[in-house]
């Protein structure tokens, strides 16, 4: 399933719309976790044209982050242990639920609310060059929220994945 | 919790063509209507040194 047939845009995609008024337009704001290290900085957000509203922001992430997870996987090589590599060469984006995150539209800084450094690491990234399917959206929600119940909205195909506490959608 | 919303671009071009209406008027006030006072002047200059 393709990202057009999720009604799912990058914002730079849809010339005719624009963050509506009274919202803060956060391209290109830093990024940090609940402990105030820096994620990356926010590159894009991706929009659900039905919805009308942005379902996730989509973050360039930070230098030394990729270099911490660099080390992380050739610590992993060396040890053999037979762990599942979780990013490719190049895949330097990640994507964060909107409604895990506050916006301070004073600093010009986004901070991820209960999300640390470590779960930043270890999330599925992608190659912005290429989209992303529904099954990678399940992949990162499930890093982000482990404890959720998978059996829920989680398997829907359809907008109702976006029906929850984590976009916002009250 | 944060939410941003997005919305439709207004459209631009009814305000080009009001532009284009006040250009048109600006054009007509100071340019054919001064042209046509002028004409009638020079008619009744000429009318009199007939005379």
């Amino acid at each position: 399933m393709g990202n057009k047939d999720k009604n799912l845009y990058r914002l730079d995609e849809l010339s005719d719309y624009k963050v509506a008024s009274n919202y803060s337009d956060v391209r290109g704001w830093k990024i940090v976790d609940s402990d105030n290290q820096t994620i990356g900085e926010i590159d894009n957000l991706w929009v659900n044209k039905d919805m009308q509203r942005v379902v996730y922001l989509d973050v360039k992430l930070d230098k030394r982050l990729l270099e911490d997870s660099r080390n992380e996987v050739r610590d992993v090589i060396a040890n053999d242990n037979g762990k599942e590599f979780i990013y490719k060469e190049g895949a330097s984006h990640i994507i964060i639920p909107i409604g895990s995150v506050s916006i301070n539209k004073d600093t010009k800084i986004v901070m991820a609310n209960s999300l640390g450094y470590d779960t930043f690491r270890n999330t599925n990234r992608y190659d912005k060059q290429l989209n992303f399917d529904r099954e990678y959206e399940r992949k990162v929600m499930n890093s982000y929220y482990p404890q959720n119940n998978p059996d829920s909205v989680y398997y829907s195909d359809d907008d109702s994945f976006y029906n929850r506490r984590e976009f916002d959608n009250k | 919790m944060a939410e941003i919303k997005i919305e439709k671009k207004k459209p631009v071009w009814p305000w080009i063509a009001l532009l284009l209406v006040i250009v048109g008027l600006i054009y007509y006030v100071y340019f054919v209507d001064h042209e046509t006072h002028t004409e009638s002047s020079v008619e009744i200059e000429n009318s009199t040194s007939a005379q």
